[in-house]
Parts: structure tokens; sequence; C-alpha cells
């Protein structure tokens, strides 16, 4: 029942997170996963768009080895991507790239040990907000947030829980 | 696949580069930790940028680090501890900027690192330390031409502190307030509009100011035992 479970969302998340990249359009991308050793990529772009993903692993059971990575861009865009994950080794990867008044908005949240969270947001006149949050007991968590570019509005809030913290914000 | 979509997002960004923009960021930047053994870093650089950047742990072993830069930038760092072993250094420079650092450490073993420096910008700097075993120093640094602002205070509370203020430059201002016992304070200024006033109040006390160039100023006060002396105008 659990890998079948695990096969029919893995199934959904890969129709759903088919890439786009057609022009003024709304992009929205789901993505629900349960299990060990998943795996999720959802990559939006094209301009004047409006680009939503959702990435959920390891929410009814936590899970280990969870990857996410989610990729946005595009010209004149609105960015918005969420990722939420608990359970062990745990992997967030965010890069949201535009240019020309893009709008990017990033919310990581994971729950366990041994968790990786890079987000990148870069382009020219851009607005990037990120928000990371990672809570664990005895986990080597880790954060890095690196967001600039000329004529750009960065904000970055970072809040870690646990032990063996690391976090990183580069801003230029 | 992946490296086809990353070619035509590079692409779309690449295409939109060429149009103009203000050359100014406004960057923001916060982390919380509580725990133990945490590391948070702060990198913010720039022309003509709006830099904050704020820091808060509770903990152990905690280390807290702010780096500004980046030529006519307003910095603002801000760092927040609470716990045992909490280290502190905030670094801004930068020709032109506008920096500004405040550092509030409330346990044991703290230490605090504040170095500015910049040509024609204004220094602003502030450390208060509760506890014991804390240890600070403000150094801030000007070598050109333009005026520049520095103004550094230390407050420290607790035993055994030893506090630090090294300023090189034009219209200084330095404070030093120790209560406690075993503390130890110093304050170094050269040329220009000097002024410096140290305040210790407990056991066993230290002071060493000295001064160099015009104007000056210097004003000291001790109750308790031990004392210290070193003054050097010139």
């Amino acid at each position: 029942m659990k890998n079948y479970s695990i096969l029919a969302a893995s199934i959904l998340a890969l129709s759903v997170a088919t890439p786009a990249f057609a022009d003024d359009n709304v992009n929205s991308s789901h993505v629900d996963q349960i299990g060990t050793d998943i795996s999720a990529t959802v990559a939006q772009g094209g301009a004047g768009n409006t680009s939503s993903s959702t990435i959920e692993q390891g929410l009814i059971t936590a899970g280990t080895n969870l990857d996410a990575t989610v990729l946005q861009g595009g010209i004149d865009t609105i960015n918005d991507s969420f990722v939420i994950q608990d359970g062990t080794n745990q992997n967030a990867e965010l890069d949201q790239h535009g240019a020309d008044g893009t709008s990017n908005v990033s919310s990581i949240t994971q729950d366990g040990a041994d968790n990786t969270v890079i987000v990148n947001q870069n382009g020219t006149g851009n607005t990037s907000d990120s928000t990371t949050i990672q809570h664990g007991s005895g986990a080597l968590n880790t954060i890095t947030v690196d967001q600039g570019g000329m004529g750009s509005a960065n904000t970055s809030l970072v809040t870690q829980t646990g032990g063996g913290l690391t976090a990183t914000v580069t801003q230029n | 696949m992946k490296l086809h979509i990353i070619t035509l997002l590079g692409t779309l960004v690449i295409a939109a580069l060429g149009k103009a923009v203000a050359d100014s960021n406004e960057n923001a930047a916060s982390i919380e930790q509580i725990g133990e053994g945490q590391v948070a870093r702060v990198d913010q650089q720039g022309t003509t940028s709006n830099n904050r950047a704020t820091i808060g742990q509770t903990g152990i072993d905690n280390e807290a680090t702010i780096d500004q830069g980046g030529s006519d930038s307003a910095n603002r760092a801000s760092i927040v501890q609470g716990g045992m072993s909490n280290s502190a250094t905030v670094s801004q420079t930068g020709a032109g900027a506008d920096n500004e650092s405040n550092v509030v450490q409330i346990g044991s073993e703290n230490g605090t690192l504040i170095i500015q420096q910049g040509i024609g910008g204004a220094n602003l700097a502030s450390v208060l330390q509760q506890g014991s075993t804390n240890q600070a120093s403000i150094s801030q640094n000007y070598l050109g031409a333009l005026a520049q602002q520095n103004l550094a205070t230390i407050i420290q509370d607790g035993n055994r502190n030893s506090a630090e203020i090294d300023q090189e430059g034009t219209g200084h201002e330095a404070d030093i307030e120790q209560t406690g016992s075993d503390n130890t304070g110093k304050i170094e200024q050269s040329d220009d509009n000097q002024k410096a006033v140290l305040k210790q109040f407990g056991d066993n006390n230290s002071w060493n100011i000295e001064q160099s160039g015009s104007a000056g100023g210097i004003k000291v006060e001790q109750y308790g035992s031990g004392g210290g002396i070193t003054i050097q105008q010139f």
C-alpha cells in the first residue's frame, strides 16, 4: 500500500511538474511526496508569468533522503515557491532568476536532521524575499542564501533551532 | 532535461540584463538561531546600497559574523547573543559609507570585535556586555583626507572585563564604562577632535588613554580599589 502511494504520488508529481515556459500565463505546480529517496524538480519560466510551486515531502510520515529542486525565472514575472520537508537528510535547492521587476518569494521549512537549504535569488531590478526555517535536535543543518543583482531589493529571514547550525546570507 | 531548463532560464535572464537600471540595492538579512555550536554569517556588498543585517543567537558556542561593504552605502549591523562562549565580529568598510554597529551580549565568555573603516563616512559603534569574562574591541580607522565622524561606546557589566577602543581619523568620541572587578580599559585616539570618557566602578581597574593631535579632552571617573594610570596627550 505504501509503495502504491509513493508510486501514485511520484506519477502525479511528474505530471504536474512539467516545465512551463509560455508567456503571460499562470503556472501552478503542487508536488506531494512521502517515503524514502524522494526527489522532485519543478521548473517554471516565461515572460510576464505568475508562477507558483509547492513541494511537500514527508509530511504524513517523516521521510529519508528528500530532495527538492525549484527553478523559476523570467522577465517581469511573479515567482512563488514553497517547500516543506520533514525527515532526515533533506536537501532543498531553490533558484529564482529574473529581470525587470520580477518578484521572487521563497519559503522553505525543514523539520529534522542533516538538512541543507540553498537559495539563489538573482537578477536585475528584482524584489526577492526568502524565508527559511529549520528545526531539529542534534542536527547538522545548513542554510545558504545568495541574493543579488543591480537595483534589487533583497530580504532574507533565517530561523534555526537545534545543534551544529550554520547559516550564511550573502547579498550583493 | 535539467540542463535544457537551466539554459532556457539563463537565456531569459541574459536577454533582460541589457536594460538600464539603478545601481542601488536594498538588502535586509535576519538570522535567528537557538541551539549549540551555531554559526551565522551575513555578507552584504554593493554600491550605494542600504544594508541591514541582524543576527540573534541563544545557546552555547555561538559565532556571529557580519561583513558589510560597498562605497556610498548605509550599513547597519546588529548582533544580539545570549548564553555562553559567544563570539561576535562586525566588519564595515567602503568609501563614503555610513556604518553603524550595535552588539549586545548577555552571558559569560563573550567576545566582540568591531572594525569600521572607510573614507569620508561616519562610524558609530556600541557594545553592551553583561556577564563575566567579557572582552570587547572597537577599531575605527581612517587615513584619508575627508571629514569623518567616529563614535564608539562600550559598556560592560561583570567580572574580568576588558575593553579597547582604537580610533584613527577625525571627529572622535569614545566612551568606556565598566562595572565589576578586574576591569581593564583602553582608549587610543589619533589626530583631530578627540574626546574620551572612561568610567570604571569596581576593583582592580586599570585604564589607559592616549590622545594625539589637536583638540582633545579627557574625563576619567573611577570608584573602587586598584586603579590604574596612563594618560598621554600630545
